[in-house]
């Protein structure tokens, strides 16, 4: 006997405390502090202002009193597992950007020839001076997040365990050998990922396959996404009735993915199997776009195949998958006409207006906005459905003060303000434009502290 | 019986160096010298197993009550924290060195199933069948229960050189910002791409470099020592051990000579491995034989190439591609010129442990070695009883005693705590009470004992609690 409890009675008090612990410390249900000079406090803040942070921590019996103006920034308990978009928050299909490059989530319920009114669920109903405003963005509804990694080699499949290494976010190629995983992809979703390489891109992604291996060089139905040095190609593979597989040409581009040696890209595909089309983007450029003339693959895997055999030749990050409603595309808009002294309409299908935004009607069925154009004698109403996003005309305002806090939003977003006093549901803080906002403590992700 | 070795005569041990009394008192022992300028004092930084980390200085500590007061520019006024989930503090002081002839190191038999060794070091002042008492600038004497120690070590010089990484301190990265190229994360750097980093480091003539790498797809990096730029990847002389997934080579690059290829081999263990410990021994004399040795197996080795003439004191760290590489356990340390494999082995059937030899085993630094008995130390010189009548030896040429007798564990203690002392080692003991200068501990090895906290450079809390292991040392993948 070596201890001085009973041996059996050690062991489990270790097991005991180290199911405590594993469930309580290592999921991320406590706010974060960080400060300048590197400390990080764990816990619950109780309180914050210009003075104090109060903080119930598990190392001391009573709250901890931080000093304010070492912060740097102060992370919100989530849920664990929880992506960096909410899943379980409300959710607007509009943003305001404001001219200070303040944004947020929202909806437009009033727009007049001064200001607009602005509801948001988190600080309730604001108006807002056009001059303020850069503009409106429409359809940016954040889509439900699938999955969000790499994080760990266990949640993948290999045909060989050693094939594949992951580190820090990234999945590691040792030689040509295929990795996956059931995402449990939804029928209309995106997919993006970085690849990148050390000599030359040479990949393969497998997208809606049954399996999360290949068999004989191919993954059974589903759609290959090629990646070489001589371009990007989207293929359907189909199953005949031999059991052999059929290679179909979606698209391809003879894009190169190493100009000025490059050795990354992100890819990103929006694939809507109800429509049947998938979309590829390379670095946010688009990259093409191909029917599917099939049924589409029901598959819920992907698999990443390298084809370099060189070790750590290829590399797969920042793996981002989420729910897509069809419509939302956000970052895929129309920039505004050279004249900004013209409000600025652009819509879905690419066409553009400017103008003066007249109004903005939401009690009607279609939700339209009227503006009047130098092409028309008329002003004309377009629906809020076809929008994608309206810049408003530049005009002098009052200069946008410094202030100290940055409060990013887990929708989305984020405001800058000063003054704020932290309670337990809600935070106060002073917005130079928008005046005193109380904001509910769920929306806020962090806060960050010049 | 060690028949084989008793090679003791009086002429053999009067051809030591500093044997006569002169000599010895001219450098008698205990001198402590003080750090040359009071520098400002340094926070200590606490860990706890949630990642809370706090900056500040400690009060106090009162082990029974697991309390810890502090004050910290991060808090209003004096803040007293529980200890139960706390990893390490760190501590900054300054340590002071010992001037002394000979550094005696006494290691404690490991605590039960662990493979951490407690080691003490100081100026031996004290060996019989019962105790060891050793000299020491943080802890006055120590008087150390001969039943628990393993080991007894006498080197000439500080037996440690580098121990490390415990951060950036002193390393410099070959192009741009360190923060940039390298991570120092759990006592361990990680390379951020092909950038190398690299230290000074006094490495003497007979020396052991160690260190742990990981990888996570294959092993791809080189390391330089006895290089002449620490800014440069690629420095003009030195020694480069260049490893590519299963393949070593070693280079001696030395002004006005040719280069040397000194090892070319394929090593199989390390494909299919994530990790490895290299060990290199230099002997840097003409004649001396150097080798490498990978998870205690050698590799090669080489003789005769005078290493004193390579200056350099540079030891790099170079990732050859972009994949993140860990190295830890970084240690350069005295070597006693004997390699692993051939150390000489006990003759005859296993000992009984409980089993007293009626003589112990004395190395010396010329290689002899004496059977006899340690009757007393005094002034420096010890007095040994041998079957040939006793005989007086310097403890400065005296490189080990072999302890005979029965060995004990010390027993784990729910405070216990370990202390890593800023010369490389660490005790293990129960934590009685810390204040702003020096901390009172425990341990069935030495007792109770009042302990300078200049002599540490961190120490770790709750450390047979381990279900806080991943939170302390990082779990394998997740670096």
């Amino acid at each position: 006997m070596i201890f001085n409890l009973p041996a059996q009675n050690f062991m489990r008090a270790f097991f005991l405390v180290s199911f405590l612990l594993s469930s309580s410390l290592l999921g991320e249900e406590f706010d974060r502090l960080t400060l300048s000079n590197g400390d990080l406090f764990v816990g619950k803040v109780v309180s914050l202002d210009d003075g104090l942070i109060k903080l119930q921590s598990p190392h001391s019996e009573k709250l901890l009193e931080i000093l304010n103006e070492n912060l740097l920034k102060l992370s919100f308990a989530s849920q664990a597992g929880s992506s960096e978009v909410s899943n379980d928050l409300p959710k607007n299909s509009q943003q305001v950007v404001l001219d200070n490059g303040d944004l947020f989530p929202g909806e437009l319920v009033a727009l007049d020839d001064k200001a607009i009114i602005f509801q948001t669920w988190f600080t309730g109903d604001l108006t807002i001076e056009r001059p303020q405003i850069s503009s409106l963005l429409f359809g940016v509804t954040p889509q439900k997040s699938v999955y969000r990694g790499p994080n760990d080699l266990d949640e993948w499949d290999q045909e060989n365990d050693r094939n594949w290494s992951a580190s820090n976010g990234t999945l590691m190629a040792r030689q040509r050998s295929t990795i996956g995983r059931n995402f449990n992809l939804p029928a209309n979703f995106v997919f993006r990922s970085r690849i990148s390489w050390e000599s030359s891109p040479n990949c393969h992604i497998h997208l809606c396959s049954q399996e999360t291996t290949t068999e004989n060089n191919h993954a059974g139905d589903s759609y290959l996404v090629s990646l070489t040095s001589s371009g990007v190609q989207v293929q359907r593979i189909l199953i005949n009735d031999e059991g052999k597989p059929v290679y179909q040409i979606l698209f391809k581009n003879a894009v190169s993915l190493r100009s000025q040696n490059a050795n990354s890209v992100e890819v990103e595909l929006l694939v809507n199997r109800e429509s049947r089309l998938i979309s590829l983007y390379l670095d946010g450029k688009k990259a093409g776009l191909g029917l599917d003339p099939n049924e589409p693959p029901a598959g819920t895997c992907a698999i990443f195949e390298s084809h370099n055999h060189a070790d750590g030749d290829m590399n797969v990050s920042e793996i981002e998958v989420n729910e897509w409603d069809t419509k939302t595309q956000a970052l895929r808009r129309e920039p505004r006409v050279d004249d900004d002294s013209l409000d600025t309409l652009s819509v879905n299908e690419g066409d553009r207006y400017s103008g003066e935004v007249l109004s903005y009607d939401p009690t009607e069925d279609s939700k339209s906005f009227s503006i009047k154009t130098n092409l028309a004698p008329e002003p004309f109403s377009i629906p809020l459905e076809h929008c994608a996003v309206m810049y408003f005309a530049r005009t002098d305002h009052e200069d946008f003060p410094k202030c100290r806090y940055r409060i990013n939003l887990k929708v989305g977003g984020h405001l800058t303000v000063s003054r704020i006093k932290l309670g337990v549901d809600a935070l106060t803080a002073t917005h130079p434009w928008l005046g005193t906002l109380t904001i509910d403590r769920r929306v806020m992700k962090s806060i960050t502290k010049s | 019986m060690k028949s084989s070795f008793l090679i003791a005569s009086c002429s053999i041990i009067c051809s030591l160096p500093l044997c006569g009394q002169e000599a010895v008192e001219s450098k008698l022992a205990d001198e402590v010298a003080e750090p040359a300028t009071e520098e400002k004092s340094k926070p200590s930084v606490l860990t706890f197993a949630d990642e809370t980390t706090i900056t500040g200085f400690p009060s106090s500590i009162d082990g029974a009550k697991k309390l810890l007061t502090l004050k910290s520019s991060s808090l209003a006024g004096e803040t007293t924290l529980k200890t139960d989930r706390l990893l390490e503090m760190s501590l900054r002081g300054k340590p002071r060195k010992l001037e002394s002839d000979h550094y005696a190191i006494a290691t404690v038999k490991e605590h039960y199933q662990q493979d951490f060794h407690d080691s003490i070091r100081g100026r031996l002042v004290k060996l019989d069948e019962n105790e060891i008492i050793l000299e020491t600038w943080y802890a006055s004497q120590l008087t150390l229960q001969r039943k628990f120690i393993q080991s007894l070590d006498i080197y000439n010089q500080s037996p440690s050189f580098y121990e490390g990484p415990d951060g950036p301190e002193g390393w410099v990265s070959a192009s741009g910002d360190l923060s940039d190229n390298w991570i120092f994360r759990d006592r361990a750097m990680i390379s951020k791409g092909r950038t190398g980093i690299a230290r000074e480091v006094e490495i003497p003539e007979k020396a052991k470099i160690s260190f742990t790498v990981d990888w996570k797809s294959s092993p791809y990096f080189r390391i330089v020592f006895f290089s002449d730029d620490g800014n440069r990847n690629y420095p003009n002389s030195g020694y480069s051990l260049n490893v590519q997934r299963s393949y070593l080579a070693l280079y001696r690059h030395a002004k006005n000579a040719r280069n040397d290829d000194i090892i070319s081999e394929s090593i199989r263990s390390l494909y299919n491995a994530e990790s490895a410990t290299f060990t290199i021994y230099l002997d840097r004399s003409k004649k001396g034989t150097s080798a490498i040795y990978i998870d205690n197996t050698e590799i090669g080795n080489w003789t005769g190439t005078d290493d004193n003439v390579l200056k350099g004191k540079w030891l790099h760290f170079v990732p050859q591609n972009d994949n993140p590489i860990r190295f830890s356990k970084i240690s350069v340390s005295q070597w006693d010129g004997v390699l692993p494999a051939r150390k000489p082995k006990e003759e005859g059937e296993e000992k009984d442990p409980d089993e007293k030899d009626e003589f112990e085993e004395i190395r010396l630094a010329n290689g002899d070695v004496v059977s006899g008995n340690v009757k007393k130390i005094d002034a420096g010189i010890a007095s040994l009883a041998t079957g040939y009548g006793d005989v007086r030896v310097p403890v400065k040429v005296m490189r080990s005693v072999g302890l005979t007798g029965k060995k004990d564990q010390v027993i784990m203690k729910e405070n216990d705590v370990r202390a890593w002392f800023h010369e490389g080692g660490y005790i293990t003991f129960k934590l009685k009470s810390l204040n702003e200068k020096t901390l009172i501990g425990y341990s069935q090895a030495w007792g109770e004992a009042e302990f300078d906290l200049n002599a540490f450079s961190r120490i770790e809390f709750n450390i047979w609690r381990p279900e806080l292991d991943a939170a302390r040392y990082g779990t394998g993948s997740d670096w």
